[in-house]
């Protein structure tokens, strides 16, 4: 997702926007702390197999989850829901153009 | 092009008003054009207007944003313009960041990654934003690659032709500039420029380049509102078609009045009252205008000093016909007053309204606020501005009724303070004279292009009912002084019949 995101809005735009969502996603969940976002990396997010061994599956997914909504309310934020939204769906590894009900659905989820 | 051939080159609609009359019809399909101007000039507004109003789900727009401003920034603020459709975003209208390709310094990477996003999207329009920024660091790795800046564009004008795709690149460029290689490729070249005088910021655009077209010559001013840019074309009076107004004279709703002027105002003329503060200049152009909306006719009035609800308020104390015309879309008042406006702009808005309304007289309140109204920089050669307004409202077959303020000199007779007396077909003037220790109101009739008119000074009071004219002064000389002089009874004036005397 963040490197179709990074399409749109740069892998630089990406990043702030992930490590601002991650700081405050971390401020609630201890399992991020051993989570790192690596910029310009085929893998993104580094150090979740560890935080799983050390805090938990629920726990490491809370945290990423929650991580995910920041970034989804921040861009919302700063460019609007909707727009936001759309940008995101693009995103979304499962998205394609011939499934938009389906994009909905799994954007709002 | 020869008559029976196939029309090849297709012109698209920008979305910008006034922009596709600039181009001389639209923009020709699959062109490569520059957008070129300093930050601040409107290239990326322009720019987003265009292909909001052109992408579709089928041929979408692609637009690839560089390094310079954030492409959430941009979203952020181009989002607040009502041609953005968020909607569109995603489907329609997608964005590219280049930033990674475009710091490794290899253009070649660059062309390859606009290219692949061409062929898997195929758009049908292409930005990228900022073009300055590929180029510029282009120009630091230049030696290193051997695609130079100049291989690079013509390779991307090519490609993106080939792919029947029109094409928009944007960037910081100075005046100086224009032999840059980018200038050379592009089949359009559109120039944005913003220049500050004194507390006013003038937007101008102009076509530099445009093949395949006959554009406007000229800068054209434009403003950026909440709906985008609208650009006011510069529209030179001998374009136009001269309507051949009727001839017809048409009432001036002041009874008097209408004698001295040889029976009414010719329709289709511009006639100009110039005049000192309170002598009833606006009084006078509102019974002009109702006399015709009584008539069944239609009207527009811009007014320069003073808010519409104020000018609404003093007329309707006068006469309710006002009020009553405007709620029954007989009658326009339009308030021009921003102190940056240009001539082209006031013209657009005016013919705008005479158009919609199908407008038979146009009041013009005041010359001087309008001057006023001018940013300084267009202030500067006011009389050629206003010969064009009066030219190109003539023209449509309009009867233009102009009030100017005077200062009251006492000793000389000034016709207006623009000096703008050559364009208008019929003058009349007011003025304050001394009377027995009075100031009175006097006016005359100083210029009536084509028709006999009276050559007698008259008293006028302004009344509730607005205007009434009074006798004339014969029996006074030097009124035109100020301080008129009661002549000898026994002495006629030369060329008076003794019987005038009496009087």
């Amino acid at each position: 997702m963040a490197i179709a995101l990074s399409r749109w809005i740069g892998i630089d735009g990406c990043h702030a926007v992930f490590s601002r969502a991650k700081s405050e996603a971390e401020a609630k969940h201890a399992a991020l702390r051993g989570v790192s976002l690596q910029m310009r990396a085929a893998q993104y997010v580094e150090g979740v197999g560890a935080s799983v061994e050390q805090y938990g599956d629920d726990a490491t997914a809370e945290g990423i989850e929650t991580m995910l909504v920041g970034v989804s309310e921040l861009l919302g934020r700063l460019v609007g829901a909707d727009m936001a939204r759309n940008l995101i769906e693009q995103s979304l590894p499962d998205s394609t153009q011939d499934e938009p009900a389906e994009k909905t659905r799994s954007a709002e989820a | 092009m020869k008559k029976d051939e196939p029309e090849i080159i297709r012109l698209i609609p920008t979305g910008v008003p006034g922009l596709d009359r600039v181009l001389g019809g639209g923009l020709p399909e699959y062109s490569f054009n520059l957008v070129a101007g300093g930050p601040g000039s409107g290239k990326t507004t322009l720019a987003h207007q265009i292909i909001f109003a052109n992408a579709t789900a089928e041929r979408p727009a692609l637009y690839f944003t560089v390094l310079g401003e954030p492409t959430i920034k941009m979203l952020r603020y181009q989002r607040q313009f009502s041609f953005f459709d968020t909607q569109l975003v995603g489907s329609a209208v997608q964005f590219v960041n280049l930033s990674a390709e475009v710091l490794e310094g290899d253009l070649s990477g660059v062309l390859d990654r606009i290219v692949s996003e061409v062929e898997e999207v195929r758009p049908g329009i292409v930005v990228v934003d900022s073009f300055r920024t590929i180029g510029g660091r282009a120009g630091s790795v230049e030696q290193q690659s051997e695609l130079g800046i100049e291989k690079f564009v013509q390779r991307l004008a090519l490609n993106l032709t080939s792919w029947e795709v029109t094409s928009f690149l944007l960037g910081e460029y100075s005046e100086k500039e224009q032999r840059n290689p980018v200038f050379t490729v592009a089949d359009g070249a559109f120039w944005l420029t913003q220049a500050t005088d004194r507390n006013s910021v003038v937007r101008k655009l102009q076509i530099v380049k445009a093949r395949g077209t006959a554009p406007m010559p000229g800068l054209h001013t434009f403003r950026i509102t909440g709906d985008g840019v609208q650009i006011f074309p510069r529209i030179p009076e001998q374009t136009l078609a001269r309507k051949s107004p009727k001839r017809e004279r048409l009432s001036t709703g002041i009874a008097g009045l209408d004698e001295m002027i040889g029976g009414g105002v010719i329709a289709g003329d511009a006639v100009m009252l110039t005049g000192p503060a309170g002598s009833g200049k606006s009084t006078i152009a509102t019974q002009f205008m109702v006399a015709g909306l009584k008539n069944g006719e239609t009207g527009v009035i811009a007014v320069f000093e003073e808010y519409p609800e104020e000018y609404l308020e003093r007329a309707n104390a006068r006469d309710s016909k006002i009020g009553e015309m405007i709620e029954a879309g007989k009658l326009e008042i339009i308030y021009l007053r921003p102190l940056d406006l240009s001539v082209d702009e006031a013209l657009y808005e005016i013919l705008d309204a005479v158009n919609r309304l199908d407008a038979k007289r146009v009041v013009i309140d005041s010359l001087s606020g309008f001057e006023v109204a001018l940013a300084p920089t267009f202030r500067e050669d006011f009389r050629e501005s206003l010969y064009r307004l009066v030219g190109t409202l003539t023209a449509t077959g309009v009867t233009v009724f102009m009030t100017a303020e005077v200062l009251e000199g006492f000793t000389d007779v000034r016709f207006t303070a623009e000096k703008v007396s050559f364009i208008t077909d019929e003058i009349i003037i007011q003025r304050y004279v001394e009377i027995e220790g009075k100031l009175k109101r006097v006016m005359a009739v100083i210029k009536m292009r084509g028709s006999e008119h009276s050559h007698t000074i008259r008293t006028y009071e302004l009344t509730r009912d607005g205007v009434i004219l009074g006798g004339d002064l014969r029996q006074y000389d030097g009124i035109i002084t100020g301080v008129p002089r009661l002549r000898n009874p026994a002495v006629p004036s030369p060329g008076e019949p003794a019987s005038a005397r009496l009087e």
